[in-house]
């Protein structure tokens, strides 16, 4: 099986040596010698002892050959920090200290003592112990940093005491590293920042350019003419004063032929800022739509792969975190393709161009008037790194108000019912405070930043004038070519500057890019097989063959559950919190796939069976009805968009839910507000009743669908569900044992596996965890309602 | 008294699966005083009240009569099908109770702290009105259909938005 995770870079065989990389590291010795010693294939994490603990061992004449299990830990155990080893070798365990001088055997538990090794966690750290004899023996201390390292040791341990096979290990809860660079990763991603290959992402993105291939060429064409043409005006005034008002002539020319060119260069003056105000709006125009057109096809892109991506990948995030990846990291390519590109582009080419019209005209005092460009780019640099400092402390207060504010309005009740206005309001202005000072140093820092910036674009004029004054005046230049040194200069320090500013924000706008790739790229877990089976009509017969399965592969919540479920047959499920009663049930959706066993749906593989054929015969009915924005009609028809009026009717009136939509003034035209919010939970738990109903699945599922819900409702709401289940393959999970009233067995979960299974009488019999759940709610019931045997009627009507 | 004892052997009470329709050859609806009735050949309702299933998408489908207990007597496919004096009769009734006035011109909008004023004709004569929560009141319905509920709940109804003459359109145009 191809590990998901497997960019962590870690897996079984890999160690991880602290302060290192991941280094997978195979250790055949080891395994070679379990094999020999018990059989069992053994699978060993050895980390890379140090010197003296192989000294030790040596010692004791142990070969570090023999090693199959050697840790460290970081707390010693008079509880200082400091290094201990775990090493498991040929029939025992031993934690050795490894100061180099006296390296020495803490503990030495044989194998053969060892009953159960825990990883108990504490407040700052664990403790590793074993039990043998209902005796505990501390092996070592650890710092919460390596809990989930000791978690595995000590299932890894625990195995290799028993001579059974090593469980396939998985760094599901290691912090996320870089696996080519070793940095932590941010949050949520597996894009580092820092090895990002900027050249990939931006090819990858002029990509998305290739169906507008018009389009972008004249872009590109607009960009070279304009920036050809803002390099004319300076050469122009060059030949104002060189040509017509100053000219540098033998022979005087007579006034009316200056006055003719000086008609002439004005015109040209003023054609080419009509050019440039032309060209310019063009660009602009094409440039807006094309950046807004490709930012379409990527956040298009992006939401189908979010609407493919495996509920898993929903589970790893929080929903603001992949809501970003929709709206503001595709924003920022927005931006970054209308404008950052454009400009890049358009700044570099008139910079370049700048350069050698400068050099070319007269190379010394182009030497000197660029000399100061270094150091206006680097303070320009210092100056924009602050200013994101500044400005991002900023923003943090807005929020922190923000957060504030509506922390103590949602809570204003408890605020008044505890009479602590004074305090609520010392704390607004607390925050306000605060917002005010960011606000005024980051206000203050541009205040100074902006002119410093242009008093820096001035100091590289002064050296010309200087300069290139004294070659006027020793009359090895003209008037008119120190004039246009002066103005190409006056456009060569501001592109420059905002091209320092994009060495900061480039890559920002390249991660979110990545980011959006990362998306994009991201395979789902559970995807239709290559030439899956289509099951258009299910008959709802599930088998369920020995599954295991954890959200993290380390911990288990099903255990080896098997079950054989008839099509037409009612199952209700019963146990905890946390059981695993909505696993069981994801796993028959689909919504994951198990790590161990199989489901057999119709006697065909689950995972063969073509997704769509799957999910389009099972109907859901969750605790909390969720419905979208829209009339109460659309959503009913939500699973089928083209049913009828009268069908959707039906299943209202199936559902119970009829008779309170026509209360309504716009009847099944009412809206139903954002996720239903203007209906009460048990009208919207009879929408999806009737939405489930309309659906006509094969196979049905109830998670908790009644316990939101007072008696009456719940009374309506159990007919309805009795209307839907006739015939249907039915799981219904439930706290009130009522609800289950006519289920056909009663499966009862407890620690991942079915503790007890069959029908209602016969669990009574058996008298149980089943009976004993039946027995306290038939005392609550009657302690509530005062009817001794209310509950215990309902379950047996 | 057990549970295995499924729901096919234990007497259901019958339950109203589906829905009840009438026929309009059969119905006799006629005024008691200013009170609807409605008669089948077997009963007879008082003080029956006749309701839409979908008001805003289709006014002549779907209509279902609740008697004065809340329970529902019956639904008509179609009204259209019913003989033409008693077709007039609930039609009238129905207008009543979906009183909805037809805006024709928007004169004026104005905002107000956070209220829209709007001053309109309908084919029900001038009115002004006040309109909160843009969100909530402004409901959009197919082929430009919108209507405005206003802060006391009337209804005003634009039949399509894009026939609206140029000067209602600008001046309606921030809430739409």
């Amino acid at each position: 099986m191809v590990c998901p995770r497997q960019w962590y870079g870690a897996s079984a065989n890999a160690v991880r040596e602290p302060g290192r990389r991941w280094i997978p590291r195979a250790s055949p010795l080891s395994c070679a010698q379990a094999i020999g010693a018990g059989g069992a294939r053994v699978m060993s994490v050895v980390e890379n002892l140090p010197p003296s603990v192989e000294k030790a061992l040596a010692s004791l004449g142990k070969s570090t050959d023999t090693v199959q299990f050697a840790t460290s830990t970081d707390i010693t155990r008079d509880g200082n920090f400091g290094e201990r080893w775990l090493v498991a070798i040929d029939d025992r365990a031993l934690v050795l200290d490894p100061t180099p001088a006296q390296a020495s055997v803490l503990v030495d538990v044989p194998y053969s003592e060892i009953t159960e090794v825990n990883a108990e966690p504490l407040v700052g750290g664990g403790v590793l112990t074993v039990l043998h004899d209902g005796q505990r023996i501390t092996l070592l201390h650890y710092s919460n940093t390596l809990s989930g390292k000791f978690n595995r040791a000590a299932r890894v341990l625990q195995a290799i005491a028993n001579n059974e096979e090593t469980p396939e290990e998985e760094d599901e809860d290691q912090e996320a590293l870089c696996p080519s660079c070793g940095r932590s990763l941010p949050k949520y991603t597996k894009v580092c920042p820092h090895c990002l290959d900027k050249g990939k992402v931006m090819r990858r993105l002029l990509a998305y350019l290739k169906p507008y291939k018009g389009k972008s060429a004249l872009v590109t064409l607009l960009l070279l003419a304009s920036t050809a043409v803002s390099l004319v005006p300076p050469m122009l005034s060059r030949a104002l004063w060189d040509i017509s008002l100053m000219p540098k002539a033998k022979v005087p020319i007579p006034a009316a032929s200056r006055v003719h060119s000086l008609l002439l260069i004005v015109a040209g003056m003023l054609g080419v800022r009509l050019l440039t105000y032309g060209t310019g709006v063009w660009r602009q125009q094409v440039a807006a739509w094309l950046g807004g057109r490709v930012t379409l096809d990527v956040r298009r892109e992006v939401y189908s792969a979010l609407q493919r991506l495996s509920l898993a990948y929903f589970d790893k995030r929080q929903t603001g975190a992949v809501m970003s990846r929709v709206t503001q990291d595709t924003g920022a390519l927005q931006v970054f393709l209308v404008s950052s590109a454009q400009y890049f582009l358009v700044f570099i080419l008139q910079i370049i161009g700048i350069c050698i019209m400068l050099f070319v005209t007269n190379w010394k005092l182009a030497l000197i008037a660029l000399s100061p460009a270094p150091i206006v780019s680097g303070i320009t640099f210092l100056f924009t790194k602050r200013l994101r400092f500044v400005y991002t402390r900023y923003w943090s207060s807005w929020s922190r108000l923000t957060a504030m504010l509506s922390d103590s309005l949602a809570g204003i009740r408890v605020v008044r019912a505890f009479a602590q206005e004074g305090r609520e309001m010392k704390r607004f202005s607390d925050s306000s405070t605060g917002l005010f000072e960011s606000e005024y140093s980051a206000t203050r820092l541009v205040n100074v930043l902006v002119p410093t910036l242009s008093l820096l674009i001035e100091f590289g004029l002064y050296p010309v004038w200087l300069v290139g004054g004294i070659m006027v005046i020793n009359n090895s230049m003209t008037m008119g070519t120190l004039l246009m040194f002066t103005g190409y200069l006056a456009m060569f320090y501001g592109p420059l500057q905002w091209l320092t500013n994009l060495a900061d924000s480039l890559p920002r706008s390249l991660t979110a890019a990545e980011r959006v790739f990362e998306v994009l790229d991201t395979e789902p877990e559970v995807a239709d097989v290559e030439n899956s089976i289509p099951l258009p009509d299910l008959k709802g017969h599930i088998e369920i063959k020995d599954i295991t399965f954890g959200y993290d592969k380390n911990k288990p919540i099903l255990k080896n559950v098997s079950l054989e479920v008839q099509p037409g047959e009612m199952i209700g499920l019963v146990g905890k919190t946390g059981a695993g009663k909505s696993t069981f049930i994801n796993l028959v959706c689909r919504f994951y796939d198990p790590q161990a066993g199989e489901i057999l749906i119709d006697g065909q593989p689950l995972r063969q069976v073509r997704l769509r054929d799957l999910r389009s015969q099972i109907g859901v009915v969750l605790q909390e009805a969720f419905l979208f924005s829209g009339t109460i009609s659309e959503n009913i028809a939500y699973g089928k968009p083209t049913a009828h009026a009268e069908e959707i009717m039906r299943a209202a009136k199936a559902a119970n839910a009829h008779d309170f939509i026509m209360r309504f003034p716009d009847g099944y035209d009412a809206q139903v507000g954002e996720r239903g919010g203007r209906l009460s939970g048990g009208e919207r738990q009879r929408i999806s009743i009737a939405r489930a109903i309309l659906h006509n699945p094969r196979i049905l599922i109830f998670d908790e669908a009644t316990s939101a819900v007072d008696t009456e409702t719940e009374r309506q709401i159990q007919e309805a569900i009795e209307r839907l289940v006739e015939n249907r393959t039915t799981f219904a999970i439930a706290h009130r044992l009522s609800t289950l009233r006519n289920a056909d067995r009663i499966m009862v979960i407890e620690d991942g596996g079915i503790a007890e299974l069959g029908t209602h009488d016969e669990l009574m019999e058996k008298r149980g965890s089943y009976w004993k759940l039946v027995q306290i709610q038939t005392e609550m019931a009657a302690s509530r309602v005062g009817e001794p045997a209310e509950e215990s009627d309902r379950m047996t009507a | 008294m057990s549970m295995s004892v499924t729901n096919s052997l234990v007497p259901q009470p019958p339950i109203d699966l589906d829905l009840h329709f009438l026929d309009p050859q059969q119905v006799t609806l006629r005024k008691v005083g200013d009170d609807l009735a409605l008669s089948l050949p077997d009963v007879s309702y008082f003080q029956v009240e006749a309701r839409r299933a979908f008001p805003l998408s289709n006014k002549y489908l779907y209509v279902t009569f609740f008697d004065h207990q809340e329970q529902e007597i019956g639904m008509l496919k179609d009204i259209r099908q019913l003989p033409i004096e008693m077709r007039k009769l609930l039609e009238d009734e129905l207008e009543q109770r979906y009183f909805t006035a037809r805006i024709r011109r928007v004169r004026s909008m104005k905002e107000e702290f956070g209220l829209f004023r709007l001053m309109v004709e309908t084919d029900k004569g001038p009115r002004e009105f006040f309109l909160r929560n843009l969100r909530d009141n402004v409901v959009r319905l197919p082929n430009n259909r919108i209507i405005l509920i206003d802060m006391h709940g009337n209804r005003f109804e634009i039949r399509d938005v894009s026939r609206l003459d140029g000067r209602s359109l600008s001046n309606i145009a921030k809430i739409i």
